[in-house]
Order: structure tokens, then sequence, then C-alpha cells
């Protein structure tokens, strides 16, 4: 009985740690082109939340509100790089993390102002009536959720790998200044991957919040944790991220069995401490040389 | 003299936080000076402020006993801290420090000692604005002559380039701890300040937006001489008073001056505002700049 109690609470943590790793796949994604990341993006993910909630309150159905969400995320994300990171990276200054704080602020005082602040229930046509599988619990809703992770890495990561434009995505993360020298436009370059982060952003949004509800701090938790699976897979490790996300998922909900939920948040950042000291690029992290 | 008095039955604790938020810029201001983006100084301050709480209201411990015991405290775990994640650098570096704010402020939260949510009752009222003051006049001299120290300058160069600072001989490691240790150790003391002013502390006070509020004192101000981020904390903290007396009301209007301000300061002044000061003695530090003295 013990056991089966532990691999449904590991199973049903895993499921949360796909989420964590969406959110650190979006970190990735600007990482690689712009070396900064969106310190605000948990908001983008809260703020996507509310406006599919939005538009399903006006009566738009369910699957018309994902790719209307996914677009609103898109042009938060290029919001971010054009208010707040743009000038910044111009500049050769660390502004930036301060910047996307900022932002993030307005937004999350924008949110509170627009919405409320209390947390709403969020409306799927998925059903939330248990599975069975080997005796552990899944629902469809936290199958979906693997799906929609899965299936939006898998896509970024095709596009990257098939398409022109992915292909200069990809020669921008490798070295800007050559890039540049073949003709691609580094500026539009990290545009795009703001767009994308903005986009995986909203994803996260829209496949979490019928678990959790949408409410302005939803994603205050959610994004502590994903810099703690970005920073212990390191930023650039592809599909490490998964790898990472399930462990802390797994491990997080244990310990709030164990040691009761107030302790839960507390691994992943302790997690995040111990794997600096250890492997300061990440785990699967590759060691840079830095040339003087 | 009367309209002293008054003036200080108004503003006493608004020119008291004034000087808790100095205080704390001034210890980021040490962190920064090494180059090293720490999001982990209101969780010192927290720690100071804990320790210190408990120290005077459960062991009967002197005031400034207890002050001490909250600044060594700080400062212990700051260099605990500082050994694995100082190996990090620039976001890395913010994004691991803000997870141990993190911790520190679940902790908090879920110990008996600390008071768990609902925060640390019962301080005395010890901490007095001239106190406060003396305190911040200590620490800027202290740092003002940190700064033209062989520390200082290991600090200086640590920011400017590591690599090459660490192929001029300079110990890397060890500066960039002892930066980290005196900024742990000015917010442990700064929080346990706090802690004697106020009849409570609870764990939200040291959470992040306190981290970031920090942080942009430093930049707004100027994070390169010691006295931009005393600016920056003096003009933010009164800043929602200033808005009030112009007319503008709380909200979310005020928070969008406030943001508009902060973007403004940050995209065109990136040395902060004490730099529109420094413009116009450029001429007189000119000179000095040849001999590697200047700031800018």
């Amino acid at each position: 009985m013990e056991s089966l109690i532990i691999s449904q609470m590991a199973v049903s943590g895993a499921l949360m740690g796909l989420v964590y790793a969406l959110i650190a796949y979006g970190f990735q994604l600007t990482f690689s082109t712009s070396k900064s990341i969106n310190f605000g993006q948990g908001e983008l993910v809260m703020l996507s939340a509310f406006f599919s909630l939005t538009l399903l309150d006006w009566g738009v159905p369910y699957w018309l509100m994902v790719p209307g969400g996914l677009l609103f995320g898109v042009f938060l994300g290029l919001a971010v790089e054009r208010a707040g990171v743009r000038l910044a990276l111009e500049q050769k200054s660390e502004g930036w993390i301060l910047l996307t704080i900022i932002i993030g602020l307005l937004g999350f005082s924008a949110a509170e102002n627009i919405w409320g602040r209390d947390d709403r229930p969020f409306p799927t046509p998925i059903s939330a009536d248990a599975l069975q599988f080997f005796g552990v619990n899944v629902t469809p809703l936290e199958i979906s959720v693997a799906i929609g992770v899965f299936a939006l890495m898998g896509l970024i990561e095709l596009f990257k790998r098939k398409t022109l434009l992915g292909k200069a995505f990809e020669a921008v993360s490798a070295d800007r200044d050559a890039a540049e020298l073949m003709g691609i436009s580094a500026t539009r370059t990290v545009m795009l991957s703001y767009g994308l982060s903005g986009l995986v952003a909203a994803m996260a949004g829209i496949l979490v919040s019928p678990i959790t509800t949408v409410g302005p701090t939803m994603a205050s938790a959610l994004i502590l944790k994903a810099f703690s699976v970005a920073v212990v897979a390191g930023l650039d490790s592809g599909f490490g991220v998964v790898v990472i996300g399930i462990f802390l998922g797994a491990l997080e909900s244990l310990t709030s069995f164990y040691l009761g939920s107030g302790w839960r948040e507390a691994p992943g950042l302790i997690l995040l401490i111990l794997a600096l000291a250890v492997r300061p690029n990440g785990v699967f992290g590759k060691a840079t040389i830095r040339k003087v | 003299m009367v309209h002293l008095t008054y003036f200080f039955a108004v503003y006493g604790s608004l020119i008291n936080f004034i000087g808790i938020n100095v205080l704390l810029a001034l210890s980021l201001y040490v962190t920064l000076s090494a180059g090293q983006l720490s999001l982990g100084n209101a969780a010192f301050a927290g720690i100071g402020g804990y320790t210190a709480g408990i120290l005077t209201t459960q062991f009967g411990v002197p005031y400034l006993l207890s002050l001490l015991a909250g600044a060594l405290m700080a400062a212990i775990v700051g260099f605990l801290l500082g050994m694995p994640v100082l190996r990090l650098r620039g976001v890395f570096l913010a994004m691991a420090t803000l997870s141990f704010g993190e911790v520190v402020r679940i902790a908090a939260i879920n110990l008996k000692i600390t008071g768990g949510a609902e925060g640390l009752l019962g301080m005395p009222a010890y901490t007095k604005t001239w106190f406060i003051y003396l305190v911040i006049a200590v620490v800027g001299y202290f740092l003002s002559r940190l700064r033209y120290s062989r520390a200082g300058w290991s600090f200086e160069s640590i920011r400017e380039d590591e690599t090459a600072a660490s192929a001029m001989g300079i110990n890397t490691i060890y500066y960039k701890t002892l930066a980290f240790t005196i900024g742990a150790f000015i917010a442990g003391l700064a929080g346990a300040m706090y802690a004697h002013l106020n009849y409570i502390i609870t764990p939200g006070e040291f959470g992040f937006s306190a981290a970031v509020n920090l942080l942009i004192y430093c930049i707004v101000g100027g994070s390169r001489v010691w006295y931009g981020p005393v600016f920056g904390a003096a003009l933010l903290t009164a800043l929602p008073e200033i808005l009030r007396g112009i007319g503008v009301t709380a909200g979310p209007i005020r928070m969008f001056v406030n943001g508009l301000i902060l973007l403004i300061v940050i995209l065109f002044l990136p040395n902060g505002l004490i730099s529109l000061f420094q413009r116009r003695r450029k001429v007189a530090v000119s000179v000095l700049a040849g001999a590697g003295i200047g700031d800018n």
C-alpha cells in the first residue's frame, strides 16, 4: 500500500514537473540567442491564462481559444523584447534583468486591476475523472499536460532543425557574429526567440490552469521552480530540462507527503544550490571556455 | 522648533524606513561593486532580523548584542552560501540567490521559532532614528575607505573583467566571497535594526519584492559610488510620499509612474541618477582618470 501511495505521488508530481520543464524550456530559447532571459516569464504565463479565460467567457469555443491564447503569449513575448531587452542588450549592460522584472511587476498590477485578485476556475472539456494504470490514478487532464508539453517542445525543436528560419536561429545561438556576417539578422532572431518563449509561456498557462486555477499569483511558485529546473539542467541542455523537471516534480510531491505541504517548495531550491556547487554549468550543460 | 516636532510626528516613521532602506541598499552596493548580482540580500536582512528578534524576545539578550548576533548570523550564512553560488556568473547567480531568498522565506513560514506566517511578535522598539543614521555614517565611511583599499581595487577589477582579474593574480574567489559576506553582514545588521523598529516582522517582508526593491535602489541611484545607492534608496522610499504630495494618488497610476521612472533611468542613465551630478565634474575628474583614479 505504501509503495502504491508513493508511486501515485511521484507520478502526479512528475506530470506537474513537466510544466516546470516547459517554462524552463522557454528560458533556454531566449538564452541561446541573446544570453538573456525574461525574469517576468511567470507573469506571461499568468496573463496568457487570464486572457484565455476571458476568451472562454466571451463564448469562444475551447479549441479556438487555444490558438488565441498562444498568439497573445507571442505578442507579450515580443513586447517584453522590444520594451525591456533590446536597448539594454545594445548597451551591453545587465539592466535587462531589472527591466524584465519591472515589466513583470507592471503586468502583475495590470492583471490585479483588470481581473481582480481572486483565483478563478478554468473550465476545460478534458475530463478530470481518474483512469487507473497499474493501480496508479491518472486523469486525462494530467495526460493532456504531458501531451501538450511534449508536442510543443517537439514542434519547436523540429522547427529549429528543419526550416530555414530555424537554422538561422541555431546559427545565431552558435555564433552571433558569424551568423551576422552570413546575412542573418541577429536582432530579428532574438525577437523570434522571445516570441517563441512567449508562446511556450502561454501554453504552460493554458495547460496548468485547469489544475491550479487562475489568479494573479498562480505563476509565482511555478516560475521559481522553472528557474531551478533551468539552472540545474543547464541553460543550453535541450531536453535535459525534461529529465530534471520530472525529477523535481516527483521529489516535491514526495516531500509534501512526508514533511507536510508547507515544505513543498524547499527541495527544488535546495537541489538548485547543491547542483550549482557541483556543476556550475548545469547537470546537462557544457563547460564553456572563456576567452579574454 | 514646533515645526520640527510636527515634522517628525508626521514623517518620523518614513525617515526611519529611509534609513533602513539606505543601509540595505549599501549592503547590496558592496556585492555589486565586485560585479556580483545578488537577489539574496533581503533574505540576509530577514536572517538578521529574525535572529536578533528571537534573541531579545525569548532570551533577553541586550539590544546591541542581538544586533551584532543578527549581523554575524547573516554573514556566516552569506559565507556558506557564497562558496557554492559565487562560481556562477550574471543571470545564474541572480537566479540562485533568488531561490535562496525563497528558501529563507519558506523556512520562516514553517518553523515554530520564527512564529510562522503570522510573523515574530513583541520586539521592543529599541532602534532610534539617531542610531540608524549613526550606523549609516559609520558604514558609509567604511565603504568609502574600502573603495580605495586593496580589497576595493580587487572588487573593481573583478567587476570589469573577472577572467582578466584572475589572470593578473587576484584571488577572485576570496574577494568575491569577501564582498558577498560584507554585504550579508550589513544586510543582517539592517534587518536586526528593522526588527526592533516595528513590533512585528513577517516572512513576506523579506521576500522577492524586497530583493528587487534593493536592486532598484542601487541601479536607479547608481552603483558605482557608495553614495549612489544612498541617494536611490532615499529618493525611491520617499517617492510615494512625494507623488502623493503632487497629487498622484495611490493605486494603479502610482505603480505605473514608479515603473516609468525606473524604465527611463535604467535605459538612459546606465550609471544611475548620480551620474547626472558627476557629469558636471568631469573636467576635474578627467585629470585624475589619466592616473587611473577616476570612477568612470
